[in-house]
């Protein structure tokens, strides 16, 4: 039944993400030593770093602490920093709207783009341009995109600004002082997000090369060019409505990366998205944060995925009796 | 082609023939690929030439990766004695070069065949004997799999150094190689389980059983042989990426760090100094483009000669 | 990565005052620490700059500060439970305390009318606040926001309050109170000759908002992201994490309020991209910490670039230990005196690329206590050096390098991973001594692992980690050459045993009277010149570049613009272009 099907996935599910929560949770505490995180150490006495370890509640057993962290969890309650004593929900709900702005433009920007190279390289199949298309898309998985972003930076930002041409800002998202309106934000986001994008182009317009090239052999393609269909319009209206589908579905599977895919592309622009506030944290040994991100984006993963699970359970009943 | 060695029970249906004839089979296919056999020399050659560093170091540039010379900073390319310049520090960027290819490479040939291990393994086990072995494996699995991959690699490398008895987990090759493989085997066992699944409902299986071989044995002779295929391909296809990931790492300063020098770590370094030398930006960048270009090719041509799904 | 506390000082010049001096007082305990945090930074007003701005321009109102910093909080605003250096500059512009301090290093009453009174016995100082102090919500700030503020730190009822200070402040201070809501008095336990410079330049928190707020809200609440209610130059506006933080003007500043809108600090990431954001005007003002990166600087014509001396620089010390084998070379005090005239320090300053200054005491020239007069000086003269150690029974043998008793002089250096100048200066000392046949190996440690090695463990034949120049705005240097901190953990990592230089550092701990105090550790300057245990080399110079329509940000009659003590300067401080 359908019903018992999903109690027990999701109960698979939590139980999976009690897993990932033991594990980071050990993983950073274990190893942290006496350190107390936010604390100059090197002008501080040794009995005041006790005492504030103690009022922080770092010296209590660890499954103490994991006890008291996971019942937080359970009430939406995932601790506070360690340095600055916010809310971790707070930092990252507060952050990953810039993420997703990131992720979301360079996937648009991946699509938009995608399908229209790919479409050429199917009809064009085996010409010139295809195979340029084709090497252009090897080295657009092969290329490392920190490197691509330093190398725009150093020619949009540096380059194009000594020059007297338009140039683009290089961190951030919006100016330091009167930033925030669109044609700001727009300015900062260029960049980042065409970096980003560059790997989905690369990516899914051989993709949809070969779905496209796939439909245009269908029967029903050739029944229409017998038709004396034009060729434009068989393109446009069977074959490329056909292959968008497929494409989706990569699209879907890469929903996950719209929280995580950003974070090397955020770095290197200093994208205030949740990527980054990771590794700041993880620098400065906030471990309720990196604890906190960490669950979160289980969280995401996990309910992603049973929900694609229970979508297949529900189209294709043989699913749900396995 | 030649038929494998099977039992003595006649050959069921859909009993998958990997014999000898497969392997001599792909190579030929391989063989035929110019792309494949031109980047395969590319990555042979610099699989050589890292481990030919040392020597290179001794004998052509008579330089060390990391001596200094501060009476030549930013040397730009074609300095005397510096063919592709120095750094901040005067050191020798061509002798940094091919002293990184020996990390790029280690660590990715090192990772991909650990990965491999652990996740063929883990697969091999699940699938065959299944039941709550299998589960319990399988939900390991899923919960590494839960954790989006960068944010494991961050959270792992951030609390380096640990020690755990007598392994030291540092920011050294060796370390990073263990820590990406450790996070990057889920993938391998999901699939290695799902063929041995497949292959396991054959017949020929059965009657192996049935005539009394052990699990071991039936893992290792005859499970083992038709996964191998699936595991070479999939390692091949992730060399590329692995490369990759490892020089992202050393770029946030999480990875292999100096004074070890890794094309990684050096455009780390070089990124804080891009208005004295783009030379210094681009160069790493380009081997780090040449390395992962040659073995995406190399993986996709493996790929289109080996896979038994696409036969 | 370089360990935070080093990038900190090294990129954000300007530091908080050190509170070390506590640790001498509890016997070095806790002193793995004497290259502390708190490099005091002092600027002086005769240092070079690149252009003048003109003076016929009148300062006018409006505009803002945006300055680029590499790092982000590393706790938070509340002054009294935070000690990260970066974050101490944030709060100075926000805070205000009872006195502060000039460029030079000179104490000025800032919240209070006047330096305080302190008792003949040295035990009570009683401080006299201006009239009409508001905090910027209007509330006034009286004399109750002193006694709160000091309470939470020290007071056993507020144990639960995450002060770093609670030890050092509980040992000698008895009692604080307000007789009226204009005068604040402090008992002590015992004379603390350093009162006034450490704890007078406390930050004071509002007692109106925190005053009744549980330990928890105290230590991690919003006022810790955000405070709502300041005294100092600006008020908070903003903080998004990871990006910038935005302050405003506060209109109600004792001093009145500064001709600027608003102050921004903006993160940026690494040198580069501050150059790249000084040019496309992104940022306004920025630390350098690189001379590379001011020839960079320098071709941008819209920036100015300022260096200016600092306190801190490149030293080593020799292992003196009698157990160790090394020191059979060390030991001999011409040895030392001819290792030392043997470097090439004016050829070192090349490392700073000519802007650091070469040191000729352990105490930088911005010390008020610094010797003008030294009575042992040297020059540069690696052939008299080999003379001295022929003299010394240190010959060289056939293999080039000098020896003695079948004792070759070859030790390791040890310097530090985390900064490129370090170990630049290493390199010229590796050369300079192998000119006289001396072999020395260079090894560079991560700069925590620099510190244990050398001051906890004691692990070292020589070594450039320790606090060889005095960076504290007070000039007690027991820490580092009194015999009592000579153990394991004390900063006496020699170790120098000299009774003379206890006395003499006893004696002028004890003194609160600059001038005697001054003739004593001239005294001290001259004995460790002669005796080299720990041989100064050269002060690193700063720098920050600041854009031409920022005007007032020096040099001027008390020097350049300092993180640590803004306030005298803020008023200075204007835009003639742009927001």
């Amino acid at each position: 039944m359908l019903a018992l099907f999903v109690a027990r996935r999701i109960l698979v599910s939590i139980g999976i993400l009690f897993g990932v929560t033991i594990i980071t949770f050990s993983l950073l505490h274990a190893t942290a030593g006496s350190l107390v995180p936010g604390l100059d150490l090197s002008t501080t006495l040794p009995e005041d770093v006790a005492r504030i370890r103690h009022n922080l509640g770092l010296d209590l057993p660890l499954h103490i602490q994991y006890l008291n962290w996971i019942g937080g969890v359970v009430h939406g309650d995932f601790g506070r920093s360690l340095i600055d004593g916010g809310p971790v929900l707070e930092h990252i709900t507060s952050r990953l709207p810039d993420t997703l702005q990131l992720t979301v433009t360079a996937m648009v920007l991946g699509i938009v783009i995608s399908l229209p190279l790919g479409a050429i390289g199917a009809i064009r199949r085996g010409s010139v341009l295809d195979q340029l298309l084709t090497l252009l898309s090897v080295l657009g998985v092969s290329v490392p995109s920190f490197w691509l972003g330093l190398l725009m930076i150093m020619l949009f930002s540096v380059t194009f600004n000594s020059w007297g041409l338009p140039w683009l800002p290089s961190s951030g998202n919006q100016n330091a002082i009167g930033g925030g309106s669109i044609e700001d934000r727009i300015e900062h986001l260029i960049m980042p997000a065409t970096c980003l994008a560059f790997t989905y182009i690369a990516i899914w317009s051989r993709f949809t090369r070969s779905s496209m090239l796939e439909v245009l052999n269908q029967d029903y393609i050739r029944t229409a060019r017998a038709k004396g269909m034009r060729e434009s319009r068989v393109i446009l209206v069977h074959a490329f409505r056909n292959a968008v589908f497929p494409l989706i579905t990569l699209v879907g599977l890469e929903l996950p990366g719209l929280v995580s895919g950003a974070v090397i592309v955020e770095i290197v622009f200093s994208w205030p998205g949740i990527g980054r506030l990771l590794l700041e944290r993880a620098f400065q040994d906030d471990y309720t944060m990196v604890l906190g991100l960490t669950t979160f984006a289980a969280i995401l993963v996990l309910a992603g995925n049973l929900f694609a699970d229970i979508l297949y359970a529900i189209l294709d009943p043989r699913v749900r009796l396995s | 082609m030649t038929a494998q060695s099977a039992p003595v029970a006649a050959r069921p249906l859909g009993e998958p023939i990997r014999g000898q004839g497969y392997w001599r089979q792909g190579f030929a296919r391989f063989r035929r690929n110019p792309l494949g056999v031109t980047f395969a020399t590319v990555v042979l050659f610099l699989a050589l030439l890292a481990l030919a560093a040392p020597l290179v170091s001794r004998y052509v540039t008579h330089i060390d990766p990391t001596q200094q010379d501060l009476t030549v900073i930013f040397g730009p390319l074609g300095t005397k004695g510096h063919l592709l310049g120095t750094d901040e520090l005067g050191r020798d960027v061509f002798t940094r070069l091919i002293w990184g290819s020996r990390v790029s490479l280690g660590v990715g040939f090192l990772t991909v065949t650990l990965y491999l291990l652990i996740g063929g393994t883990v697969g091999l086990v699940a699938g065959f004997y299944g039941g709550i072995v299998g589960e319990l494996l399988m939900r390991l699995v899923d919960t590494i799999l839960a954790i989006p991959v960068i944010f494991l690699l961050i959270l792992v490398t951030s609390v380096l150094p640990i020690h755990i008895g007598p392994l030291h987990i540092e920011h050294d090759a060796v370390s990073i190689s263990i820590v990406i493989a450790i996070t990057s085997w889920g993938g391998v066992a999901r699939l290695v389980r799902a063929e041995v699944l497949s292959i396991k409902s054959r017949e020929f299986i059965t009657a192996t059983r049935s005539i009394g071989a052990t699990g071991t044995r039936i893992i290792v002779r005859h499970l083992l042989p038709n996964v191998l295929p699936v595991i070479i391909v999939t390692g091949s296809l992730g060399l590329g990426q692995i490369i990759l990931v490892e020089a992202a790492l050393d770029f946030i300063g999480l990875g292999v760090r100096p004074p070890t020098p890794t094309w990684g770590n050096m455009l780390f370094n070089s990124q804080s100094y891009f208005y004295h030398s783009t030379s210094l930006v681009t160069l790493p960048g380009l081997c780090i483009l040449v390395a992962v270009l040659a073995a995406n090719i190399v993986g996709n041509a493996v790929r289109d000669a080996f896979d038994p799904r696409l036969r | 990565m370089a360990s935070d506390f080093e990038s900190k000082s090294k990129q954000l010049g300007a530091a908080e005052w050190n509170r070390r001096d506590f640790i001498k007082r509890v016997g070095g305990g806790g002193a793995g620490l004497v290259l502390g945090a708190g490099l005091f930074e002092f600027l002086m007003a005769c240092a070079t700059s690149t252009s003048q701005t003109p003076t016929n321009l009148t300062p006018k109102r409006g505009g803002h500060l945006v300055e680029g910093a590499a790092s982000d909080l590393g706790s938070g605003m509340n002054p009294v439970v935070n000690n990260v250096t970066f974050d101490a500059h944030v709060q100075r512009l926000m805070f205000a305390s009872l006195v502060t301090n000039t460029a030079n290093g000179d104490l000025i009453p800032d919240l209070a009318s006047a330096l305080p009174k302190i008792s003949s016995d040295g035990m009570t100082y009683t401080f006299t606040l201006r009239d009409g102090l508001k905090w910027s919500d209007g509330h006034p700030l009286t004399a109750e926001d002193a006694v709160f503020t000091f309470q939470t730190i020290f007071a056993p009822e507020y144990k639960t309050i995450n002060s770093p200070y609670r030890s050092d402040l509980s040992s000698f201070l008895d009692s604080v109170s307000a007789p009226d809501p204009k005068t604040v008095v402090f008992k002590l336990k015992r004379p603390q000759v350093s009162f006034t410079a450490i704890y007078g330049r406390q930050m004071l928190v509002p007692k109106h908002i925190l005053g009744s707020v549980s330990a928890q809200e105290f230590n991690s609440g919003s006022f810790n992201r955000g405070p709502s209610v300041t005294s100092g130059l600006f008020k908070f506006v903003e903080w998004v994490p990871g990006s910038r933080i935005t302050l405003a003007r506060n209109d109600n500043y004792w001093a009145g309020p500064t001709l600027l809108d608003g102050y921004v600090y903006k993160v940026v990431a690494n040198e580069s991209l501050k150059v790249q954001q000084l040019q496309t005007g992104e940022m306004d003002f920025g630390r350098i910490t690189t001379g590379s990166t001011v020839a960079a600087i320098k071709a941008i014509p819209t920036v100015d670039v300022f260096s200016y001396e600092t306190a801190n620089g490149v030293a080593y010390v020799h292992q003196l230990d009698p157990a160790k084998p090394i020191s059979k070379i060390f030991s001999d005090k011409q040895v030392r005196k001819a290792l030392y005239t043997a470097l090439d320090l004016k050829g070192m300053n090349q490392v700073y690329l000519g802007y650091g200054k070469v040191a000729d005491t352990n105490w930088p020239y911005l010390s008020w206590a610094h010797n003008p007069a030294p009575k042992v000086k040297y020059t540069y003269d690696p052939q008299k050096a080999g003379q001295m150690l022929d003299a010394a029974g240190w010959v060289k043998g056939a293999n080039g390098v000098r020896a003695k008793s079948g004792q070759e002089m070859r030790w390791e250096l040890l310097t530090s991973a985390s900064s490129k100048e370090w170990q630049n200066a290493a390199q010229v000392m590796q050369q300079n001594w192998k000119a006289i046949g001396v072999e020395i190996t260079v090894k560079a440690l991560e700069f925590g692992q620099l510190n244990q090695v050398t001051i906890r463990d004691r692990n070292f034949e020589m070594s450039m980690a320790g606090a060889w120049f005095v960076a504290n705005l007070d000039p007690d240097a027991s820490n580092t050459w009194h015999s009592k901190n000579a153990g394991k953990g004390g900063g006496n990592a020699a170790p120098y045993i000299n009774p003379a230089v206890d006395s003499l550092l006893d004696q002028a701990a004890q003194v609160s009277d600059q001038s005697k105090r001054k003739p004593l550790y001239a005294q001290i300057q001259d004995i460790l010149m002669d005796d080299l245990p720990t041989p100064p080399m050269v002060l690193q110079p700063g720098f920050f570049a600041v854009n031409k329509r920022i005007h007032g940000m020096g040099p001027n009659e008390i020097g350049y613009f300092t993180a640590s003590s803004p306030r005298p300067f803020m008023n200075k401080v204007w835009v003639s272009s742009g927001s």
